[in-house]
């Protein structure tokens, strides 16, 4: 999976953790922190796929551990920071991916599944940023990066809860960034267009979504293949970024560019 | 590491802005460099990059001129980009401004052009993505030497453009080589259209309390 990159990334001696870690982007985004020699946290509430995912990248050679994570309760946010601590004795990235998709007219989108989403995705970033920043502030440093989506970025119909969530994860990111740059905590954002991940693959699967409209509406005519976001993850994760601050990165194959009739 | 070794590129300059920083970044990064007054659309081109003239990158310009000068600049995108497409690919690099993404009093012109570019940049990275040409703009912050054009025309001192910057430090041309490096290389594949800002947080901050202090 690892297609050269532009910098010689080198995470050796630091902590990371990686919300939503036990699978999909999660996963790979921990995999390639720790290939490159971070200690991953994989923080995610399904217990049973973290502790595997967590092994397996220890089967490979990497330092990995689990720990249990539902991001919409602050308190086990501040918890997996301290887990993070105990383990490696510092933190020093935090990615905030936990995410999930739940589509539908918006007029019999329920209070519940509105309520989750926001929850989860937006709430559940601002819980683990404040967790991550609460270490790292006193420490004098972190990097934290968000995943938003292009859903933040631009109208979609029937998904009202996903896009809603994920424009204020945009917006929170540049507050943070700015409020902790001085501080050297800094926080960006991600915003991919659409990857074959467990969450499009269901969104095929339930038919809210097929690969011919994705691909239609992608400018390249393609979907987005992982090791083309890990790359972005891994720059925005490193000081060869130093100088970006409250930004959201597109990652998205001109998705948000192209405003024409496709 | 030569991440961009066998790749042939083309900064426009000399004299333009951060012109000769940029294309020493990418003859470092092993790539094989021209600088010249304009692309040579029928060189085989990797990497294009073009930046804004001075005339158009500094206060109280003229809209006439900085127009113009985007007139050239959208000729070469597009003249670059079709030669790409032609040989399987490429990426075109637009160097713009903090004033093309929101309201620099006395900078206008500059903001226009820069809009402007971001515009082209959008319309071309739709139109060439199925050639595999990738067309991004890299919005560089505040350098040291553009806090000193903005204090003169404000007649403040140096040190009150850093307090607006939330990173508390102006941006250096290795942060803005290392964001053109991200964007070139070929492991950037999927990112196009983009506008990648590389400003210490200028942007992101809404400037109603103090930046850089708890």
């Amino acid at each position: 999976m690892s297609a050269a990159l532009p910098f010689p990334y080198d995470f050796a001696g630091q902590v990371a953790v990686v919300t939503g870690g036990a699978r999909g982007f999660g996963l790979e985004f921990a995999r390639a922190l720790a290939t490159r020699g971070a200690t991953a946290i994989l923080a995610d509430r399904d217990a049973a796929h973290g502790e595997r995912a967590a092994g397996l990248l220890r089967s490979e050679g990497h330092r990995a551990a689990f720990v249990p994570l539902d991001v919409r309760d602050p308190e086990q946010a501040s918890a997996a920071a301290a887990f993070a601590l105990s383990e490696g004795g510092r933190l020093d990235l935090w990615i905030n991916n936990a995410g999930l998709a739940r589509h539908g007219a918006s007029e019999a989108l329920s209070a519940a599944a509105w309520a989750e989403s926001v929850d989860v995705m937006l709430s559940g970033t601002f819980h683990g940023a404040q967790a991550a920043a609460r270490a790292m502030l006193p420490a004098g440093g972190g990097t934290i990066v968000n995943i938003a989506s292009v859903n933040g970025l631009l109208g979609q119909s029937g998904r009202a809860a996903y896009a809603a969530a994920k424009a204020g994860v945009i917006r929170l990111t540049a507050v943070l960034g700015a409020e902790w740059a001085g501080r050297g905590v800094r926080v960006n954002a991600i915003a991919p267009a659409v990857f074959l991940t467990d969450l499009v693959r269901a969104s095929l699967a339930d038919g809210s979504a097929s690969m011919d409209t994705y691909v239609r509406r992608s400018p390249t005519g393609r979907l987005g293949e992982v090791p083309e976001l890990v790359a972005t993850l891994l720059f925005l994760a490193s000081p060869y970024s130093s100088a970006i601050v409250g930004q959201t990165l597109r990652v998205d194959g001109g998705w948000t560019a192209d405003h024409y009739i496709g | 590491m030569r991440p961009l070794a066998g790749k042939h590129a083309a900064v426009i300059g000399p004299g333009r802005v951060h012109a000769r920083d940029l294309a020493q970044c990418l003859a470092e990064a092993g790539a094989t460099v021209s600088e010249n007054a304009g692309p040579e659309v029928s060189a085989a081109l990797d990497i294009l990059v073009l930046c804004p003239s001075a005339s158009t990158a500094r206060p109280g310009g003229s809209v006439e001129v900085a127009l113009a000068d985007v007139a050239r600049l959208a000729r070469w995108t597009t003249d670059g980009a079709t030669a790409m497409a032609a040989r399987g690919g490429g990426v075109i690099v637009h160097v713009t401004g903090l004033a093309g993404l929101g309201g620099w009093p006395g900078w206008e012109a500059a903001g226009a052009a820069f809009a402007a570019i971001h515009g082209l940049v959008a319309g071309g990275a739709v139109r060439f993505a199925p050639g595999r040409v990738r067309i991004n703009a890299l919005v560089p912050g505040v350098t040291a030497d553009l806090a000193a054009a903005i204090a003169g025309e404000r007649g403040i001192a140096v040190d009150a453009v850093r307090a607006r910057i939330p990173a508390g430090r102006f941006v250096d041309a290795a942060a803005l080589g290392n964001a053109l490096l991200y964007l070139v290389h070929d492991s950037a594949g999927y990112v196009t259209g983009e506008t990648l800002t590389v400003d210490g947080g200028w942007d992101a901050w809404g400037r109603l309390h103090a930046a850089a202090t708890a």
